[in-house]
């Protein structure tokens, strides 16, 4: 397998990369364009667009904003209110939040005063939905995606908002898919394609799935013909702003957001107060895709210049044998001891040296720069994990 | 006038290419088959990018894949096509037409013969990548790996031999709107025989429908937007 020679990324990235004559991968030389944009003009672009839609709009809200209640999410809705938008926020309880989790969902809808949605599916579908995921495709998170990548699209359809705005596209942050010139939109193609990884909701009914399809339709994308064309259009702000994901969630603490220490990765908030992120998704990924979360922010800090290609691959070895506590997301999952070992032994057999027995106590034991040290801190440890269900505040 | 899109497809992934330059990864075959087939685009072009540097080795795997997907479109084809082995590999495909390109800018008269009497003339198109210098048009000779001047023979063999011919704007492939419509000028095929690709935009497909050409091929976009063929034109 080659890796690219400046961001240690490996060509067989799951949302597809390419490698130049020099050996960078598209994801580096998209980075280059954030150096060259400029990031005033992109703004007024943006202004422009929404100004139009707000004008337009027939809805009380001017658009919809999926989020999680991560630090990401945090920085988005601070652009969209200072765009003079009125958003209503969307989410999904994919039941796998912790107290930290928790937190942040609520602070992020109480401290900027928003109007939320959260639909709780019904868990016993949901679980059922992971529990084929990951029988046929070694992966615990299908289910959550497909929710949190539809559910925002029939909101917006069922109340004819017609934006949908979200943070970063993935897919242009890590592997440059697109140039940020091309203004990439959501669309249905790009759900299949990277949320869902060509995995269509129909491959998880019926084959040992017992899911009735009628129970399914939030999972489901919309359609969107019949509203007209161009009723629903989809941003992305790193499209319009340049972005620096480390940076700006260090910034988010100042919002209430709590980032979370973990042991898997130095990068306390993408994903904070997810109990499966750094878990069992983080393990499957490994076996998947042959590496492991902390991959991804390496990439990201070594382009954004704070840590070095060598450093980097050190940090990366470093990270990726640490130990995972795995157990919390069977017994969620109500699978019985014999059921978790038959799991161990059939299935995560080539990874068995990290997954730990007991519940693992994140430390400082890796050596990393300044300039993530400085961005990192203060963090803190969660209490519980899979929360199904809680207000996270306490009065 | 036609409106489709233009996909590269090698080693059994779908990329997009910009500037003729840089390559980006795109998706699954099936995938892009299918939005494109729900975005009523009217063709879909489908190439295999063979340069000077590239080895040739997935023309069988690829062809495979090319021979399982599922599209209502209609699909053209070309690419790493060099020799009469590799012509009988696509035999049985789901493909209405086949675009070469060396075989046209080297003369390949036995290659495109023997490919008009397998599927018949009105499948064979040639696909002309075009670079304006000091204002003479040249096109891109695959096997050598530079551009070359679009020489008399090279026009009077195309014009001969192909149905239609896909002239592609190098400098602006990838970008939005920006097709050089000089290159229709000093290639100087009939319009309504072009098909046009590279830079192309709203603004660019009215012109292309104001003077006749026969079909735009639009790169990399079509999947950039919900619907974007309905959507923006």
């Amino acid at each position: 397998m080659t890796t690219c020679s400046k961001c240690n990324y490996p060509s067989n990235h799951p949302l597809g990369i390419t490698l130049n004559a020099s050996n960078i991968c598209s994801g580096c030389f998209t980075h280059d364009e954030k150096y060259e944009i400029d990031w005033n003009v992109r703004k007024e672009i943006l202004l422009e667009m929404v100004q139009n839609y707000k004008k337009n709009s027939k809805s009380f809200y001017d658009c919809v904003i999926p989020v999680t209640g991560d630090a990401e999410d945090y920085h988005t809705i601070k652009i969209i209110l200072d765009l003079g938008l009125n958003p209503l926020v969307v989410s999904v309880n994919d039941y796998f939040l912790n107290d930290i989790g928790w937190h942040n969902l609520h602070n992020l809808i109480t401290y900027f005063d928003l109007d939320s949605l959260l639909y709780n599916p019904d868990i016993k579908t949901y679980k059922e939905l992971v529990t084929t995921s990951l029988r046929k495709y070694n992966h615990g998170m299908w289910p959550s995606l497909a929710l949190r990548s539809a559910f925002p699209v029939h909101v917006a359809k069922q109340r004819k908002i017609p934006l949908i705005i979200y943070g970063q596209n993935q897919s242009i942050e890590q592997v440059g898919k697109f140039s940020h010139y091309d203004e990439v939109q959501s669309s249905h193609w790009s759900r299949i394609e990277h949320d869902l990884f060509g995995i269509n909701v129909k491959e998880m009914c019926g084959s040992g799935g017992h899911v009735d399809p009628k129970d399914i339709s939030y999972y489901v994308y919309p359609k969107l013909e019949k509203l007209g064309k161009g009723f629903l259009t989809g941003l992305y702000l790193n499209n319009y702003f340049l972005w620096d994901p480390l940076a700006q969630n260090y910034k988010t603490l100042k919002y209430g957001f709590k980032s979370q220490f973990q042991n898997s990765t130095f990068d306390p908030y993408e994903r904070a107060g997810n109990s499966m992120y750094y878990g069992f998704h983080d393990l499957s990924k490994q076996i998947r895709c042959g590496y492991r979360k902390i991959n991804d922010h390496v990439a990201r800090e070594i382009r954004h210049k704070r840590i070095t290609t060598k450093d980097g691959l050190s940090i990366i070895n470093q990270f990726s044998q640490k130990p995972v506590y795995i157990k919390d997301f069977f017994n969620w999952l109500d699978i019985t001891d014999s059921g978790y070992k038959w799991f161990l032994q059939h299935r995560l057999s080539e990874i068995s040296h990290l997954i730990s027995d007991t519940p693992v106590i994140p430390k400082d034991s890796i050596l990393l720069p300044d300039k993530i040290k400085k961005l990192i801190k203060p963090r803190q440890k969660a209490k519980s994990s899979f929360e199904i269900f809680s207000k996270g505040i306490s009065l | 006038m036609r409106v489709g899109c233009s996909i590269i497809f090698i080693n059994g992934y779908c990329y997009q290419s910009y500037n003729w330059k840089i390559i980006r990864p795109l998706g699954a075959l099936n995938n892009v088959l299918s939005f494109l087939d729900s975005y009523e685009v009217d063709e879909i072009s489908i190439t295999r990018p063979i340069r000077a540097d590239y080895e040739n080795k997935s023309y069988e795997s690829d062809i495979e894949i090319i021979k399982k997907s599922c599209s209502n479109s209609p699909i053209s084809f070309g690419g790493g096509i060099r020799n009469l082995h590799q012509l009988k590999y696509l035999k049985g495909l789901p493909i209405e037409r086949f675009h070469f390109s060396n075989a046209f800018i080297h003369l390949n008269k036995n290659l495109i013969q023997k490919s008009i009497n397998m599927f018949g003339s009105q499948a064979i198109v040639a696909s002309l990548p075009l670079k304006i210098i000091k204002k003479v048009p040249y096109v891109f000779d695959g096997i050598s790996g530079n551009f070359v001047y679009l020489s008399k023979e090279i026009f009077n063999f195309v014009s001969q031999y192909a149905d239609e011919i896909i002239l592609i704007d190098t400098d602006n492939e990838g970008l939005n709107d920006v097709f050089n419509f000089d290159l229709l000028e000093l290639a100087n095929f009939p319009t309504n025989k072009i098909i046009i690709s590279g830079g192309l935009g709203p603004k660019v497909i009215k012109k292309a429908k104001s003077i006749n050409i026969a079909s735009c091929l639009i790169e990399n976009k079509v999947l950039h937007k919900e619907n974007f063929i309905k959507r923006e034109l």
